[in-house]
């Protein structure tokens, strides 16, 4: 795939995240941001996910706990701890529900569903507020998603790499990267048009915010 | 002073920070002085001057200023004069677009973007009004004072001097502007 199919390509898929944040606005497509990036978060052992794997773990062990019957000599007339502890250890024995083994699977998995989810809810948003900030929203949220999903899956690199030396510095790398998109097709017409590109962008600015003056006086 | 670039990037962001308090209705109005100085300036001002000058000097019977005198001398006038238009834009009876704005985010960001128009508008052709005469700004210094400006400009500043407004905009441009804002303020 040469350099201009790549752009191509990558410009295709963010036009289809930017339309329907267009269409749904910008409150929708922030509700789908930030369970994207909570998902993200999720996904990084280092930020939410040893405290998921945690969680998970924890009640697991209580619900095997309750069903192998350890909270009857808890609760009944004459408390017998010594049966309880032996129940829990029979339930630690048994292992973690995530292990280190498939730690990395389980927390993708959460990844998954937290973005599924993301669509789901913001679906759900009525209210349509600012279909233009929908676009950038949603033009953000295709690049996150294009660097977790398609990046990987293509056979050629279709983004530059992430530092990957911790999240922040990721999504910084992301937001960069969103820029150089949208600057992409501004570089392009300022090759095309010159200096007069600059006329057109006054004209467009002009032109938007007298578009947005009702005939309200 | 530190890089001229920087100066000026504060000046943009000051007018950012007007259009964020005073709505973009009425940032609307100071564009369309802008574009009217910047006409008057550009498009009689510039090319006219320096012969209407020769044509004086000629009649009084008087030398010509040196070349430098005379870049103090156009400098100093067009940022006069853009700077009092400004000015009157503001202090003045305003010149605001009238009708309901937008309101929210959608409103900040429209106040955001014109706010970065005028801020362009104003910053660079003040800017301009020193490159185009070889920065008159740089010979001013008091004894003990820094100099206001140190040449050579840095790379920044170079590459940001062509894409000043009146170097991307034809002094027709900004007539043909000044049109389009007066159409949009009278339309019903």
């Amino acid at each position: 795939m040469t350099e201009t199919q790549r752009t191509l390509l990558l410009i295709f898929i963010l036009f289809i995240f930017a339309y329907q944040g267009f269409r749904r606005g910008f409150t929708a497509e922030l509700v789908k941001f930030a369970l994207i990036m909570l998902g993200i978060a999720v996904n990084k052992p280092t930020a939410v996910g040893q405290i998921i794997i945690f969680l998970i773990n924890r009640i697991f062990f209580f619900v095997q706990f309750m069903l192998s019957g350890g909270l009857v000599p808890l609760f009944s007339s004459e408390a017998d701890f010594s049966q309880a502890q032996q129940i829990a250890a029979e339930v630690a024995a048994k292992g973690l529900l995530i292990n280190a083994q498939n730690q990395e699977t389980a927390l993708f998995f959460l990844m998954l569903v937290l973005v599924l989810l993301g669509y789901v809810v913001s679906a759900r948003v009525k209210k349509r507020t600012s279909p233009l900030l929908g676009l950038f929203m949603g033009l953000i949220n295709g690049l996150i998603l294009a660097y977790l999903f398609v990046a990987p899956i293509a056979a050629d690199t279709l983004l530059p790499g992430l530092p990957g030396t911790g999240m922040w510095d990721d999504l910084i790398a992301i937001f960069k990267q969103a820029f150089a998109v949208l600057l992409t097709p501004v570089q392009w017409l300022y090759e095309v048009m010159g200096a007069w590109f600059f006329v057109a962008l006054i004209v467009l600015i002009i032109l938007f915010a007298a578009s947005g003056l009702s005939r309200r006086r | 002073m530190g890089p001229l670039e920087i100066f000026f990037a504060t000046i943009f962001a000051f007018f950012i920070f007007v259009a964020l308090v005073r709505g973009y209705s009425n940032e609307l109005g100071v564009i369309t002085i802008d574009f009217a100085a910047l006409f008057l300036i550009m498009m009689f001002l510039e090319p006219n001057l320096p012969e209407v000058l020769q044509r004086v000097y000629a009649n009084l019977d008087r030398p010509m200023p040196a070349p430098r005198a005379l870049d103090h001398f156009y400098s100093g006038l067009f940022s006069l004069i853009f700077l009092m238009s400004v000015f009157a834009a503001y202090a003045g009876q305003v010149f605001s677009f009238p009708g309901g704005t937008r309101r929210g985010i959608e409103g900040f960001f429209t106040n955001f973007l014109v706010g970065a128009l005028n801020g362009y508008l104003i910053a660079g052709s003040l800017w301009y009004f020193q490159d185009a005469y070889n920065y008159p700004v740089s010979d001013l210094s008091l004894p003990g004072i820094p100099v206001l400006l140190e040449l050579p400009l840095t790379p920044t500043a170079q590459a940001i001097a062509d894409f000043l407004p009146p170097r991307v905009v034809p002094p027709l441009g900004w007539g043909a502007l000044m049109l389009l804002m007066l159409f949009l303020r009278v339309r019903k």
